[in-house]
Parts: structure tokens; sequence; C-alpha cells
């Protein structure tokens, strides 16, 4: 037998053959940590934190789409197949005559190979590469560089009160259909695309601005919550359209000097906007846009909500009115429709209601039967492409109740009793009743009997203190200066006189009577001679209720010049309530930071107190000063507070307060409002107007507002016909495009995890094709 | 891999070709009974040797009478003596000999018979010892071809079985075995203790030794793939191979090595050797092979 020459341990091509294997081996395993990180990481919920890490610093994110378990498997699969490798689990027992020269061999390549345990196996290396390039793929990383080339699309999501009825499909609610309708979308759109969420009910707001990150729109969408809110799309279109163009500036190219200086260069982007699609989710329950031009917005509705559904009879106003007589007696309307499709016949309970110990407690109730016609459709004219009109079978119902004082707080809860439908929240209204607040006003005159007719009137005195100072005491600190600049008033009347200076104005409300408030000048002004009113508007609150205007006549006027690039101090879009032949406008009302400054360029009386107008003798006039003290006054309705709708904001105005001797101190330091449902109160403290504005108006219910000296309670109702209309519509007006409703588009199913599947297949049958060779 | 071997060891036909042959030993070793072979002794067959003195108590019958006339002196006529051939067959029963197709045992006891078969119509005395770590059977010695059954009855009832231990083996075979004669020993040779110790027994006893190394094709050209967990068939000993080219390799250059070993030390020592596997035609390596190596002629 030859002697055999035991080979070095360390020889070069030893090494190199024996070593790429274990090294390749443990690369592959240090591959394997990451994704071992990530995934706990996810698993305790850090993933959002580390996505926000790695997005800011390495521009990178993940998502593990797939169950946590199912995760954890195919990440445990390498180290599982390593092990098996190690613990020979499958190695196959042969019985050989005799294992002297096998082991002779081992031992011979033992000596000649360094990691014999680690043979050179190809096979191991490569399922472990397949087995990490599954795991990472199936981590979904996305790389974030650059804006986005694709296309720009808008999400509105429709979450107001009708949202929350549950006639989607499996029972969800419409809201929870139109955010799947949502995601779908989302996931229809391709990685480049750059997508927001908007969402909308009375108001709007940008739940997520453009982005291409589509974790953070889907987040975004996950999170829109139900409200109660009515419906009003108008806001939620003017910020998709401005959001619409979001590289956009202020400066764009046409603003870019000839000689632009290279140093302070600026990125000026174009002019044109960028084109974006506009998906609108919602049931349609909104009143059809009109003057809304789409432009580049490509709007996309999408019906959400049962077609045919219906089932539904909801109070849609509640209020009242005192008896004539001005006693203690109240009426209360109560008015019902029926969007069923038959008849229905319920009951209507008002319970009379008081506050004892911050809670609200029934003292009387009331019921009466109410019985409602069937909803009638209208016959379409398919030529004009009319949309059918929905008649709803429509009652009401007056309550007379007795012995409700002005000051009573007394609240009214309507109810449709044995009555179930698809929409609850407009089954029961409330109401607030009895004078809540008397307006503070001044009256600076040097003598006018039409201002006096008025406002000593009994009638007036019940809605209003007033007070008169004449033009000389406005220089007075006590009687004018000191009590004006704390908020003593509500409403200053300035007959033929103006502060001095600006610092001079009060902060109230401020009706000029052939003068101009500060910094204009009186004296400045054109004179406007024998001018007839040719056009007014009635669509101002000042102006409600007003006609035969185009009557009135006056001797003097002075012309003021409300085109602000004529006259500079003067903002725009001021409100003209009566205009001449001479478009020049006679009454106008000059916004003020929260005050509003309302002018008349002719006076009521001369100096020698004969009447230079005949305005005074006009039905419009009583009613045009009512108007102006109710509201310029702040005067709380005298049966009601006004109605609320949910999110809406409340504004406070306890009764102003004057200290005697120091009238800065006058008024209310701050408010508690005690939300009567939930029993949380909110702290509320005073805006620059001395104003409280209360925001949480989120829940229909009654609400108590307490300050030191007082309480007042407001109710905030649905009270909508629009949104009490539950059934979905199938075309919605916008501008002048009619919307039929699009099909939701169907989520692109995802083909990896079939792909990942075929490939752990695969490893299965490599392995099993492995050993039958073997075996056989 | 144990397989029945239902058919007859040898058939009629080829025994008719074995008729033809003998056994031939490169020695001349002494007898025991008068038989067909030219013995060390001189005795009483017909062929004249040498002539001697006569002495007091020889045979009168073998006084050449011609001489004593012609010379006057009594000569004792010496013939040559025939005697018969001490044939051993000795086959390796081990576990492992229990592989392969046919089975190496089978393919043993096959080239056993043949030789049996020719010795014993030769008149040769032979006799069959089966071993693995020790003499198992043994079967006694016979002479003339009415022996015939019993070899082969004894030959067809060898059960492969234990571990073998070739050198206590044939150390008991040569402390045993009085004779002298031809030795062939059936084995695979694969033993950890080794076959030097073993053969050295017999060469010691001045035999004419013949080995037969029998491997099955498994062993010669291992068709296995994989990761496998080997288990030596006679003392479990487990070895866990991963087979691949490289280790395949290694395998047959051991096996080569092993093999020019085996045949170095046999040749160095005066050992006729033979190496074969199951696949070749035992009769080929009966008419063929073990003629060219002058066992039988």
């Amino acid at each position: 037998m030859p002697p055999r020459r035991p080979a070095p341990l360390f020889t070069p091509q030893a090494v190199r053959k024996g070593v790429w294997f274990p090294l390749l081996l443990s690369f592959m395993l240090l591959l394997a940590v990451p994704g071992m990180i990530f995934l706990a990481l996810s698993l305790l919920g850090k993933e959002t934190a580390v996505n926000g890490w790695m997005r800011e610093h390495l521009g990178l994110s993940y998502h593990i789409p797939i169950p946590w378990w199912a995760g954890l498997i195919l990440l445990l699969t390498p180290f599982l197949i390593l092990l098996l490798y190690f613990l020979k689990m499958k190695r196959k027992p042969l019985q050989v005559p005799s294992t002297f020269l096998w082991k002779k061999s081992i031992e011979d390549l033992h000596v000649n190979s360094l990691f014999q345990w680690m043979r050179d196996n190809v096979l191991l290396l490569m399922q472990l590469l397949i087995v990490l390039l599954l795991i990472y793929g199936v981590m979904a990383f996305q790389v974030y560089a650059g804006q986005g080339t694709g296309r720009h699309y808008i999400l509105l999501v429709d979450n107001s009160a009708s949202m929350s009825i549950a006639d989607a499909e499996d029972g969800a609610t419409r809201l929870e259909a139109a955010k799947k309708a949502a995601l779908h979308e989302i996931g229809a759109h391709g990685d480049g695309d750059v997508g927001m969420v908007i969402e909308f009910n009375s108001n709007a707001s940008i739940r997520q601005p453009y982005t291409i990150d589509r974790d953070k729109l889907r987040r975004a969408v996950e999170n829109i919550e139900p409200t109660q809110r009515a419906t009003h799309i108008e806001e939620a279109l003017n910020l998709a359209d401005s959001l619409a163009n979001p590289l956009r500036s202020t400066d764009d190219m046409a603003v870019r000097p000839d000689n632009a200086d290279p140093t302070k260069a600026r990125s000026y982007v174009p002019t044109e906007g960028v084109a974006a699609e506009v998906h609108l989710f919602s049931d349609g329950r909104f009143p059809d846009v009109a003057g809304f031009a789409a432009g580049s917005l490509d709007i996309n509705y999408h019906r959400i909500g049962a077609a045919d559904d219906s089932d539904n009879v909801g109070i849609v106003a509640l209020n009242a009115r005192r008896d004539d007589k001005g006693t203690s007696n109240l009426q209360v309307f109560v008015r019902v429709l029926n969007f069923r499709n038959t008849d229905v016949q319920t009951q209507v309970k008002l319970d009379e209601m008081d506050w004892k110990d911050g809670e609200l407690k029934v003292v009387d109730s009331h019921i009466k039967p109410l019985s409602l016609k069937a909803l009638t459709v209208g016959a379409v004219d398919a030529d004009k492409k009319e949309t059918s009109t929905r008649t709803p079978g429509e009652g009401s119902l007056t309550f007379a109740l007795n012995n409700i004082d002005d000051g009573s707080n007394r609240v009214l809860h309507a109810i449709l009793i044995d009555l179930k439908d698809a929409f609850p929240l407009d089954n029961d209204a409330w109401l607030v009743v009895g004078v809540v607040r008397k307006a503070r006003v001044l009256i600076v005159t040097d003598g006018n009997e039409i201002l006096h007719d008025f406002f000593d009137l009994d009638a007036t005195q019940k809605v209003a203190i007033v007070s008169y100072i004449t033009s000389a005491d406005l220089k007075d600190q006590a009687k004018y200066l000191r009590p004006a600049r704390a908020g003593a008033f509500d409403l200053v009347i300035f007959d033929r006189c103006a502060p001095e200076n600006e610092e001079a104005t009060p902060l109230a409300n401020a009706y000029y009577i052939d003068d101009v408030p500060p910094p204009w000048k009186r004296g400045d002004m054109p004179e406007l001679k024998e001018a007839q009113i040719r056009n007014s508007t009635s669509k101002h609150p000042l102006m409600a209720h007003l006609t035969g205007l185009d009557e009135i006549a006056f001797s003097d006027a002075f012309r003021f010049e409300l085109d602000p690039d004529k006259n500079p101090n003067v903002p725009a879009r001021v409100p003209k309530l009566m205009e001449t032949e001479r478009a020049g406008a006679v009454l106008f009302a000059l916004p003020r930071r929260s005050f509003t400054d309302l002018v008349q360029t002719f006076p009521l009386v001369n100096a020698k107190g004969q009447w230079t107008s005949n305005w005074n003798l006009k039905l419009s006039f009583p009613l045009f000063l009512r108007n102006v003290l109710y509201q310029l006054g702040n005067v709380s309705d005298a049966a009601a507070e006004e109605n609320l709708q949910p999110g809406q904001i409340k504004t406070l105005r306890p009764d102003v307060i004057v200290k005697d001797g120091d009238p800065a101190d006058a008024g209310v330091k701050e408010i508690k409002v005690w939300d009567a449902a939930k029993k949380v109160s909110h702290t509320v403290q005073p805006g620059a107007s001395k104003d409280f504005l209360y925001k949480d108006t989120e829940d229909i219910g009654v609400y108590l507002a307490t300050w030191e000296g007082g309480r007042r309670g407001f109710a905030v109702n649905l009270l909508d016909a629009d949104e009490s209309d539950i059934r979905p519509r199938d075309e919605v007006k916008i501008g002048d495009q009619v919307l039929a409703s699009g099909p939701t588009r169907g989520q692109p199913s995802d083909l990896w995890p079939w792909a990942a599947l075929a490939a752990l297949v695969l490893l299965v049958v490599e392995w099993a094709l492995y050993h039958f060779r073997v075996f056989g | 891999m144990a397989e029945t071997q239902s058919e007859p060891l040898l058939d009629p036909k080829f025994l008719t070709k074995l008729e033809q042959l003998e056994l031939v030993s490169r020695k001349i070793f002494m007898g025991r009974m008068k038989g067909e072979r030219r013995s060390k002794k001189k005795g009483q067959s017909v062929e004249f040797a040498d002539y001697k003195n006569y002495v007091v108590g020889d045979d009168l019958r073998f006084l050449d009478w011609n001489l004593y006339a012609r010379l006057d002196r009594l000569f004792i006529r010496l013939f040559m003596e025939e005697e018969d051939l001490h044939f051993y067959i000795l086959i390796d029963n081990s576990l492992s000999m229990d592989f392969g197709s046919p089975t190496k045992l089978h393919y043993a006891k096959q080239v056993a018979a043949a030789l049996a078969f020719i010795g014993l119509v030769n008149l040769d005395r032979v006799v069959i010892e089966a071993f693995n770590n020790r003499l198992t059977q043994s079967m006694p010695a016979a002479r003339g071809r009415r022996s015939l059954w019993r070899v082969f009855d004894f030959l067809g009832k060898l059960e492969p079985t234990g571990s073998s231990d070739l050198a206590q083996s044939l150390r008991t075979f040569s402390l045993k075995s009085s004779g002298k004669g031809i030795v062939v020993v059936l084995s695979d040779f694969m033993d950890k203790g080794g076959y030097e110790e073993a053969l050295r027994y017999l060469i010691a006893r001045q035999m004419d030794v013949y080995a037969i190394q029998i491997l099955s094709q498994e062993e010669i050209e291992p068709d296995v793939t994989g990761d496998l967990r080997l288990t030596d068939v006679e003392d479990d000993d487990t070895a866990e191979v991963t087979v691949s080219a490289a280790l395949l390799k290694r395998y047959k250059q051991n096996l080569d090595a092993y093999r020019a070993a085996f045949h170095a030390f046999c040749t160095r020592r005066g050992v006729s050797c033979l190496f074969t596997s199951n696949q070749v035609p035992f009769d080929r390596l009966v008419l063929t092979y073990l003629r060219q190596r002058g066992l039988v002629r």
C-alpha cells in the first residue's frame, strides 16, 4: 500500500475552495437580519415610526401586506432550511457491505477541505437566496424619489350624517363602503400617481395633501370618522380646484422679470394647472352646485349606498313663535317629511324640559298623531334630460305651550315615536326657547326724531338697551371712549358724525348715517344730488323682507368710491345694499375685522331737524332698522335660539355688564360649555371681538353655556331636508356637468402572493425531486 | 440486497466442461491417501523411481532379481507414489458478502462448487470451510464424484451471517488443518483489521494459496447520490457522507489503491490473487481466468 501523504490544511486552493461557501452562507444570514428586525418592529406596531424615519433618512418605506403569522413563517424559513441542513435530518440511511473505503475517502476530503462540515451545497445557497428574495419581496419596499411623475387624483369622501346609514353591503355603513371604494381607488392607481384625500361634510378638510405615498393616503382614508353634519360640497370642490395645481405658486411665469438676477433666482412654475382626477365618494345628498367650473378637474362620481333605500321619516323643521300679544304662550311648529314610498302614521311627542343640576328633566309631554303621504315621483321628460322630481310626503304640527317665560331657558324635544327607519338621527330635534339676549345700542346723535321714534318703542326696548350721547361726547373717556374700546356695546349708530380716528372706533358694529368711518373723512366725499335708488339686494340679511326700495328718494347724499383700485383702503367686494342709477352705492357694509360698518351716504334729517328723505315714510324703513338692530346688535331671537347644525360654530355673546367705575373690565372673561349628552365641558375664551366662539358642536343635542352671572342653552339639530332624503342619487349636478355614478374601480388583485406561493412550491418540489432522485 | 438464489449452483452442461479440468498445484505435497497425484513419498505406482540397497525388513516382493543375477547384490526397486491432493476452499460468509446481484456469497458458492467438482472428479481431498469472524461451518473431507452432492448440499445451506475477521478465521484454519495443499480463499477482503495477517498464516503453512477477491458492482461503481448515512452491515458502523463528484472520485481512487496494495502484497509472497466482480460470469472466471492463473488446467 503506498503511503498516503496528508494534504496541507491551508493551501490557497483549499482555502479558496472551502471558504466561499461559508462566506456566502454567512452573508445570506446577515441579509435575513434586517428583515427580522423589520418584521419584529411591525409586530410591535412601530411600522409607522420606522417608516417615517426611513423615509426621512433613506427615502424608503416598507409594508407587510400578509398576516403576521405568515410573515413569521416566511422569515423563519431560511433558518429552518439551515437547521435541516445542519441537523442532517434529510440524510438517507443506506446499508453498505463496508464503510471502510467510504471512511477513508471522507478522511481524505477532510484533510483537503477546511470546512468539510459545510460542504459546497449550491442547492442550499440557491434556496436561501430564493427565500430571502421572497422575504424582501413581500416586505414591499418603496423608494421615494422625486415628486412623482404620474397622474394627480383627489379623493373626496363624504362623511356627513347620511353616510352613517348602514345600507351598504354586509350591513356596513355608507361611510365604510365609501372608504372601501376609496381604498380600491388608491390601489388602482400606480406608484407614481400623486393623490390627495379630502373629507367633506358641511365643511371640507384635507386629510392628506398631495403625496405619492399610498400608505399615507390609505391611512388618511381609514382615519375618516363619521359625523352628524350636513353636506355641502362646494368647499370641497373649491379645495380640490385650488389644490389641483400643487405646483402653482403666487408667482408664475407671467411675473418673471425679464432681467432676473441669477443670484436671487427663485423657482418659477408654469401657469398651466395640473390636470387631476377627482373621485367623489358620496350618496349624492347635497344640493347641486351651481357656478363651479371643473376646468382641469375630471370629476368622477361614485354613488355609495343602496340605490332604492328611502326608508326615512324625519323632522326637518322645529321652531317656536311667541304669541303676538307677547304673553308667555308659545307656538311650536314641527315639520316632518316622509321619504318612504308608503303612507306613514306616526306620533310626534314634544317634551318640555328644564335644567336641574346641569341635567335636563322632563317637565311636561305632549303627543300628537301625524299622518304623512307617501313620496311621489314626478314624471321624467327624457328629451330634456331632467332628473325626476321627488316630492316627499309632508306633515306639520303645531303645539301650543303656556307659561314659558322669556328667560326660562326651557328646552323642547320633539321625537317621532313608534317609528323605526334607516336614519334615526333626524327622528328627534331640540329647541331652546326664551329671550336670551338684549342688544346694547349706543346712538350718537345731536337730535334725530326718526331714530328716537324707532328705538324708544316698547317692542325695541324689549330686545335692546339703548343709550344716547351727542357727537361732542365722542371725545369723552367715560361716556364713549373707554366703554367703546372695552366692547361694552353691540351696535353704535353714528348719526351725521364719526369717531375722530381709527383708535376711537368702537369694538362693536357701527351704523354711520351720512358719515364715513375713519380713516375717511366726510368732507372729502363728492356730493351726489337727487339720486334715485335703482338697484338693491335682498340677499343680505340686513335687507331681508324689504320691498319698494326704489321708491326711496333723498335730497342730499355723498358719493363713496368703493372701487379698491381708486380707493386703496376699501376692501374688495364690499356688499352694496342700495345703489343709485349712477352706480354709486348709498348703502353698503364695510367689513372691519370681525365687525361691520354699515354706511348710509344720505342723512335722515338735516341739522334743522327737517326730513331729507322719504324713506322713513316707507314700510321698509322700520323693517330695515329692525334688521340692523337684530343683525348688528346681536339680538337673539325672542322665541328660540337660531338652529345650529352639527359642526357649525356657535357664537356666544353673553349680556355685557358695564361695571360702574371701570368699563374696561366690562364683559365676561370665560364661558364653560357643557355637552349635555356627553357630560363634558369646554372652557371658551373670548376672541378679539369679545365674542365667544364654540366649535365642538359635533353631536346633535342640547348644550349649556354658563358664565359668571348667566347661562344659556343652545340646540344642535340636523334639520336638513337634503340630508334626510337618504336615497342615494344616481346623478349629481356640479356646475354644468351632470355626473352619473360611475362604477367603483375594482381593486387590482395582487398577483404577487401567487408568485410567492409558486416560489415556495418550487422550493418544495426542488427538495422532493432532489430526494426522490436520491431514493430512486 | 440479499436475494434468494434458488437455482442450482452449477448446471450439468457446465459440469461436463469442468470434468476436463484438474487442479494444478505449483508445489508437490504429501498426500494422505493413495491418489492420482505424484507424492513426495515413494510408493507403489507403476512408475519406476529408483533403486536402493536391500536392508533387512524390506518387502521381498520388490527385490530386483535381474540385478541380483548380474551383480550378486540385492537391490530394491522403488516406484513413484501417487497420492491424493488436499484442496481447501475457504468461503467468507459474513454479512458483507450478502450484497450485489447476484450476491457475492452466491458468486463465491458457484466458484467454490466448480472448483470442488474439479477436485472431486480428480479424486482430490476437498475440504470446504465457511468463515466470518471464525470458522463457522466446515464440510468434512470429500473425495470422488459421489461426494459432489454433499458439496452442493453444504454450499446450498450456507447463509450470510456475522461480521468478518479474516485474521482470526484463517489463524484457526491454519492451526486446525494438518495437511498441506491448495487453499482458495473466496472473500471481499474488505476487513477493517486488514488481510495481511490472515494471509501470512496460510503462507506460513507453505500452502499453495489462491486469494479470489469478489466485489459487487455497487462497491466498484457506487451508484449513490445525496446526503447519506452509510451503515456498515457487519458492525453497524456509520459514515455520513454527502455524495459529490469529488467524493466518488476519491472513493474510486481509494478502491484502486486498495486493490493495488492487495495485489502487491500477494504477488510478493507467492500468493495468487484474482480480482473479480460479481458481474463477471463465473463460468468465464473458472474456465478462463483461473486457467490463466494456473489453478486449473
